[in-house]
């Protein structure tokens, strides 16, 4: 399970606050902490930034990796930003997003290839968001068919199902798991990614249902996902999950976590509302 | 109807609206034409969503809920609006092209800025999600509209708000169009920077924005 880090985005306050004053150890700080807690790539997000968008990601590129050495996922929709970013990265970093959208898709692909990057996949076409997961999962073919006729290794690629809020339709949760399962079924080598916290949009505690989805999507085969790894709990219980699927040998880093204190607040929680 | 009877009528519309009870919600206001007046459901269906509008900006409702409850209103108003046709006492306060920009396909934040608009007296030309500026363009004119709402839920889709601004400078009109937008990626920042005529951070503000921008373009025309 690959971890991306999601704080670094101009859509929170701080964040634009810190990016407006070129806050530089504000957002290293960020980067630092987002590491311990288990991230191995950090998100640079200044989409809010409209026309000064390119120049806000350049400075949240060399900002982070002057602050510490770690490769980034790279989230744009403007292809001049990726571009001018990329210039400035050190190491492999992770392209969010690429679509169908030809403008965008033909304008990108030199680039990704340039830098050797890798890349998210969004199951979306041309028009639209299909609806159910055989059609999504039919797209997510024909656009990784796509990257890899145009260079791209299987293994650099990350499809997003694109997780739209259960709060706005009932069957969305289950339209993402199942797309994600298909994926990991029916096409083979490739990884899939989701941004988190989409899932619970407009609901109340949206920590646990992120949570809980995290851990559904991670049975049915999620690779990857972005997220707060500041929320302890959600990092303890991805390590429980790793444990229980599989893909931490002889449980060495879940006992590890145990040892080390940090899944002991999961604990106590419990403890504290159960019966005497 | 008496008095009391009739308070207790708009109550029990208040409470279907509030729980978001599409189905009683459409219920009560058939009954209810023949027993008040529309004008007074009208009235009701404003101040509950004004009221769901505070208590979910609050945080003490949440989104599905918000949801329902404009579902709810949407279509009680659309029962009442040929009554108030009818009665002639409603005022038209503005028309309005909304829609979703190019390749956007959300519309349920769009469907709520059109119920609590319209709730507000305004006229919705709904022209749906993955619009092109055309259809935003020649809709306005067809209808001779005050205002071109857009949203647009994804950063990827924001500048195709420029385009339908941009298409609007082009015709030179002599009383311009006004352009509002919103949608969760949008800020006032984006809508300045742009050349957007208002901005509106949620379908409640919309109403505001709305009327501002219609009372300006008014004034505009008596300067002419």
């Amino acid at each position: 399970m690959l971890i991306i880090g999601d704080m670094i985005n101009t859509t929170r306050k701080s964040v634009e606050k810190a990016v407006k004053e070129r806050n530089g150890l504000f957002i290293q700080e960020l980067a630092i902490k987002q590491i311990e807690a288990g991230a191995q790539y950090i998100d640079v997000n200044s989409g809010t930034f409209y026309g000064e968008e390119a120049e806000s990601l350049c400075w949240l590129v060399a900002t982070v990796q002057s602050g510490i050495s770690v490769p980034l996922c790279i989230d744009s929709s403007d292809p001049e930003a990726v571009e001018a970013a990329l210039k400035l990265h050190k190491g492999s970093a992770i392209v969010n997003s690429i679509t169908l959208i030809e403008r965008q898709y033909e304008r990108l692909i030199p680039v990704i290839r340039q830098y050797e990057c890798k890349v998210v996949a969004l199951c979306m076409g041309q028009l639209s968001i299909p609806e159910t997961p055989e059609e999504r999962v039919k797209l997510a073919q024909q656009l990784v068919t796509k990257l890899v006729c145009d260079g791209v290794a299987l293994e650099d690629i990350f499809v997003d199902p694109l997780i739209r809020p259960v709060a706005i339709g009932a069957g969305n949760g289950v339209i993402a798991l199942r797309t994600i399962e298909g994926i990991f079924k029916h096409i083979k080598g490739v990884s899939t990614i989701c941004g988190l916290s989409n899932i619970s949009f407009g609901l109340p505690h949206r920590k646990i249902l992120n949570r809980t989805f995290l851990m559904m999507a991670m049975a049915f085969g999620l690779g990857a996902a972005i997220l707060n790894p500041l929320d302890g709990q959600l990092m303890g219980y991805v390590k429980a999950a790793r444990a229980l699927l599989g893909d931490d040998n002889l449980c060495k880093e879940y006992i590890e976590a145990s040892r080390a204190g940090t899944l002991d607040s999961l604990m106590r929680l419990g403890e504290k509302s159960g019966p005497k | 109807m008496d008095c009391g009877s009739k308070t207790e009528f708009l109550e029990e519309l208040r409470k279907a609206i509030d729980k978001g009870e599409v189905e009683k919600t459409v219920e009560l206001t058939k009954k209810g034409l023949a027993l008040v007046d529309a004008r007074e459901m009208l009235k009701v269906l404003q101040d509950t969503m004004r009221r769901i509008g505070i208590l979910f900006e609050e945080q003490v409702i949440f989104l599905p809920e918000l949801y329902m409850s404009a579902r709810a209103m949407q279509a009680s108003s659309d029962i009442l609006k040929p009554e108030l046709g009818k009665l002639g006492g409603q005022n038209i306060q503005g028309k309005i092209v909304l829609g979703a920009v190019e390749n956007d396909i959300h519309d349920i934040g769009k469907n709520i800025v059109k119920a609590v608009l319209e709730a507000n007296g305004f006229q919705i030309y709904d022209i749906g999600i993955n619009c092109p500026a055309n259809k935003f363009v020649d809709k306005a004119l067809e209808v001779d509209a005050d205002i071109i709402g857009m949203s647009s839920l994804l950063t990827i889709t924001m500048p195709e708000i420029i385009k339908v601004i941009e298409a609007l400078h082009k015709l030179k009109l002599k009383k311009p169009i006004l352009t509002l937008v919103g949608g969760a990626p949008v800020t006032q920042a984006f809508a300045e920077r742009v050349g957007a005529d208002g901005f509106a951070p949620d379908a409640f503000d919309a109403v505001r924005a709305a009327s501002e921008l219609v009372a300006k373009r008014r004034a505009t025309n008596s300067g002419n």
